[in-house]
């Protein structure tokens, strides 16, 4: 894999090259797969595989028509928000779940539940509180993806040496001086992995709710589209999502690595 | 409150310390956790006696729903269809997860070719092949299998890559030196010691196909303990979709806890691979 400390522009070239190298395989089964798509689908089977050339005029139709891409940002700011939300809360039940044995005992219970409870069960009961609309579609990314974060976070906390914790207090340090200046930079390995986690369900959850509560955007999208027969912009909108799904993975993938070189860190689910 | 930022084995989920025995042999610590177990479902059964939302019902009543949707013989028989879909899934995906995790763990090509696609596929929203399953298995049992696996596999798959490229180099040049044969080198070396670390990927993959196979129940075929809640969820029945939603959980506990009780038992002889 390449990594993203190279800034001479021949270096770059060279790295990119590299991986040239490593994946031709990859690349090669890549081509291969689109010639057999190609070659196999449509036909009598247009409605199970339509050609890859079908499903390429798909995709400029619905970015043409005008409903790929305003859909995408749509659910982009559901996902953005809700998992924002997520993060701040969970990295603040994970620090104080981490730190205080207390509130440990009494949230651990409902932690396990919100992690092993599928959220796609939980819906019916959003809708009765949040009906349907946006801040239900929000509720919704938080359940799926808070409890991770907030277990990763407070298992970050726990891998705190305690004899950081025993300098600073020592040194008179204030609770908020030794949350801030020890703790949570000593926990941001656990925090970044479980902000990663979270990620992939904040993903999930913004596509469940967006399909399950009122069809709304991507949800909204393929809905109409099963219904209509649309195979080819389904297939499109379907490798849409995918390709996005890796990019935006990827970037908070790069961001972990970033932030916690000093350390590897293991992540718990 | 002094701080106690105490050390504790990395890996597990947390809650291994003890804390000193308080009256009845019973830790401040458990008694904790009872109490806050207890405090909330007060609140909930004093809220719902109270009337606080029309359609949310007090704990009793959800506990009544539960005992008679269980006399009727409706949720065993639904938790049943959702079992067998659940297992039939994480079996395909424990089978189907290990061969790669191998074949990619031990191969550089395999890695070459293979990498990048668990990447994406991993990466994306599962959710996003419900519609490519319907149109190619259609929504009933096998549609539904096929998202359980697509649910379970991936941490098996990565887990059984940790898992063979984890395995001591000492080991394997051992074996060698002792005239093993490459199917020796796999199968008496390699295997075992994958083991702790592929119970890992198993344990997070079995958790994945219980929400796995809800989803398919909500999103495919309206059956099973999912199709429960969908109907139940669509004409407000609160107390038995509570009932239901409470029946998912303990699902999902009873399995997590057979897959820890089958990696103690298999990985006893290990140490230092994370366990919880």
């Amino acid at each position: 894999m390449t990594t993203t400390t190279h800034t001479k522009p021949s270096d770059r070239l060279a790295s990119a090259l590299q991986t040239l190298r490593d994946y031709w395989p990859f690349l090669l089964s890549l081509v291969a797969l689109g010639v057999l798509w190609e070659l196999n689908g449509g036909g009598t089977r247009a409605l199970l595989l339509p050609k890859f050339s079908t499903v390429a005029a798909g995709f400029v139709e619905i970015i043409a028509n005008g409903t790929l891409l305003p859909n995408l940002w749509l659910s982009f700011v559901d996902l953005v928000i809700g998992f924002s939300i997520a993060v701040v809360g969970g990295v603040a039940i994970g620090l104080v779940i981490g730190r205080f044995k207390v509130v440990e005992d009494c949230l651990d219970a409902y932690l396990s539940i919100g992690l092993i409870t599928p959220i796609v069960a939980l819906v019916p009961l959003v809708v009765i509180f949040f009906k349907y609309d946006m801040p239900a579609r929000l509720v919704v990314i938080i359940l799926f993806s808070m409890p991770i974060i907030a277990l990763n976070s407070s298992a970050g906390v726990r891998g705190v040496p305690p004899s950081l914790v025993e300098m600073g207090t020592s040194f008179l340090a204030s609770e908020r001086d030794l949350l801030l200046k020890v703790i949570l930079p000593g926990a941001l390995p656990g925090i970044m992995s479980g902000i990663r986690l979270g990620f992939g369900r904040a993903l999930l959850g913004t596509l469940v709710s967006e399909w399950l509560l009122a069809a709304y955007a991507l949800g909204e999208m393929i809905v109409q589209m099963q219904g209509r027969n649309q195979t080819a912009q389904l297939y499109a909108t379907v490798l849409t999502i995918l390709v996005c799904a890796v990019l935006l993975t990827r970037l908070v993938d790069t961001v972990e690595k970033r932030l916690t070189r000093w350390k590897r860190n293991a992540a718990f689910e | 409150m002094q701080p106690k930022a105490l050390p504790r084995p990395l890996g597990g989920r947390p809650g291994v310390l003890r804390t000193r025995p308080l009256r009845w042999g019973v830790s401040s610590s458990t008694l904790r956790r009872v109490l806050s177990l207890v405090l909330v479902a007060v609140v909930w059964e004093i809220a719902g006696q109270l009337k606080i939302d029309a359609s949310f019902p007090a704990l009793s009543t959800a506990v009544g729903a539960w005992f008679n949707l269980i006399i009727s013989g409706r949720l065993t028989r639904e938790l049943m269809t959702t079992f067998l879909t659940f297992a039939a899934g994480l079996a395909i995906a424990l089978v189907l997860g290990f061969a790669i995790g191998v074949l990619v763990g031990r191969y550089r090509w395999a890695e070459r070719l293979l990498g990048p696609y668990i990447y994406a596929f991993m990466a994306a929203p599962t959710l996003v092949y419900v519609p490519v399953l319907v149109i190619w298995f259609g929504t009933e049992v096998a549609s539904r299998i096929a998202l359980v696996v697509a649910f379970a596999i991936f941490p098996i798959i990565l887990n059984t890559i940790a898992g063979v490229r984890h395995s001591d180099a000492n080991l394997v040049e051992m074996a060698r030196s002792f005239q093993a044969t490459p199917q020796q080198v796999i199968f008496k070396v390699l295997v075992p010691n994958a083991v702790p670390l592929v119970m890992a990927g198993i344990r997070v993959g079995a958790g994945r196909a219980v929400k796995g196979v809800i989803t398919a129940e909500v999103f495919l075929t309206i059956v099973g303990l999912g199709g429960l809640i969908q109907s139940f969820g669509s004409s407000y029945r609160t107390d038995l979709l509570l009932a239901t939603v409470g029946t998912v959980v303990v699902f999902g506990l009873v399995v997590t806890e057979v897959v820890k009780w089958i990696d103690r038992r298999l990985t006893r002889w290990s140490v230092g691979v994370s366990r919880g």
